[in-house]
């Protein structure tokens, strides 16, 4: 009788992952031999048995503090576009208003001075009404869902949109 | 003269809308990334947590493992080409994330099995399922990873290939030395059993 196999090569026999020959070869062998039978019984006792553990789930506090985390970040920066938003919405109405650019003391940004090309107050308004529809879509889920996280989690961030749009169209995409 | 006209220098972009229009775009991606953060998160959060938990042997470490991951997925989605699938991606991180997490603790990681002696092992009733799932966590890295992500998660070689940065050749050569290596720990179990 031929040597007896590794189980490297028994693995690779039941994964089929052998020559044609080889694996007639070993078939073979396996059908005389007790002792690579039954290693080749044990190799695939513990592939079947791996393959059947289970997928196991977190459990549900995991997703709130990845959320956590997540909004750590953000809400700091949303923090901060707030205070600049604020400033630059004065800039902002004034600059409507007026029709023409104006300097505001201190907080207005360099974008003040810009000259706004036309069709771009159009895309704002456009772009605006998108996040204040948005925003009532979330408003109006809220008051079915008030303690969804995802809804209210959906209601501010178009509330930070808006504020984050504002600062960008002043700021002329700085 | 309008004041832009009398400093030129201050505009330093041509086409001040185009620039403003992909703010606009970024805001409105930044609102979409949640949601398809948490799609992202619902699709994946068992293939990580399931592989954390049979790197590490624990569920409270794979639940901070599951965090991290999570974390740097949301971090880096812009970065994420799409030439893969995503669950590649997400797979390569985790199995980093678990290897870092090993090497920050620096401590040989048993599950429930560390108290086992191979003898109690013998008259254990733990089925050989969970038995593989204590000795996992023993067996050397570049085994350990091919083993949980062909034998358990049910991956290709091919997708291991990607995930581990290796050839499917290497995959199978680990995955086949792997069930070697734990046919010889657990000898002493399946001896004394009946399999299965
Ligand atoms: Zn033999």
């Amino acid at each position: 009788m031929k040597q007896c196999y590794s189980d490297e090569i028994l693995s690779a026999y039941l994964d089929h992952d052998l020559e044609p020959e080889q694996i007639e070869e070993i078939g073979r062998h396996i059908e005389e031999c007790s002792g690579c039978r039954s290693a080749l019984e044990q190799i695939t006792a513990i592939r079947d048995a791996a393959s059947s553990l289970e997928q196991l789930e977190p459990c549900e506090k995991t997703w709130f503090e990845i959320q956590r985390r997540v909004r750590k970040g953000r809400l700091k920066r949303i923090w901060v576009w707030s205070g600049v938003g604020a400033a630059a919405a004065v800039v902002l109405v004034v600059f409507l208003v007026r029709g023409r650019p104006v300097q505001v003391p201190e907080t207005t940004p360099a974008p003040g001075r810009r000259q706004v090309e036309a069709g771009l107050v159009q895309e704002y308004d456009d772009y605006m009404r998108g996040i204040d529809k948005a925003v009532e879509e979330c408003k109006t889920a809220l008051s079915e869902n008030p303690h969804n996280p995802r809804v209210q989690r959906a209601y501010l961030e178009a509330r930070s949109s808006q504020i984050n749009a504002l600062d960008v169209f002043t700021s002329g995409g700085d | 003269m309008s004041e832009y006209q009398q400093n030129p220098g201050n505009h330093r972009e041509t086409h001040p809308s185009k620039s403003v229009k992909s703010k606009l775009n970024g805001i409105t991606d930044a609102l979409n990334k949640e949601f398809d953060f948490e799609e992202i998160y619902i699709e994946n959060k068992s293939r990580v947590f399931s592989t954390a938990y049979r790197f590490v042997g624990n569920r409270a470490d794979a639940e901070d493992i599951t965090q991290d991951v999570f974390v740097k997925v949301f971090k880096n989605m812009k970065t994420f080409r799409g030439d893969a699938a995503i669950s590649t991606w997400i797979y390569r991180i985790t199995v980093n994330a678990c290897f870092d997490f090993l090497r920050k603790r620096k401590r040989q990681y048993m599950s429930s099995l560390e108290d086992c002696s191979e003898k109690s092992l013998v008259s254990s009733p733990l089925s050989l399922g969970k038995v593989i799932e204590g000795m996992v966590t023993r067996l050397p890295e570049a085994y350990r990873k091919v083993f949980i992500l062909y034998d358990i998660q049910g991956l290709k070689h091919r997708e291991i290939a990607d995930i581990l940065d290796i050839t499917q050749g290497a995959s199978k050569s680990l995955l086949h030395r792997a069930r070697a290596k734990l046919r010889q720990e657990l000898s002493p179990y399946v001896r004394n059993r009946h399999l299965g």
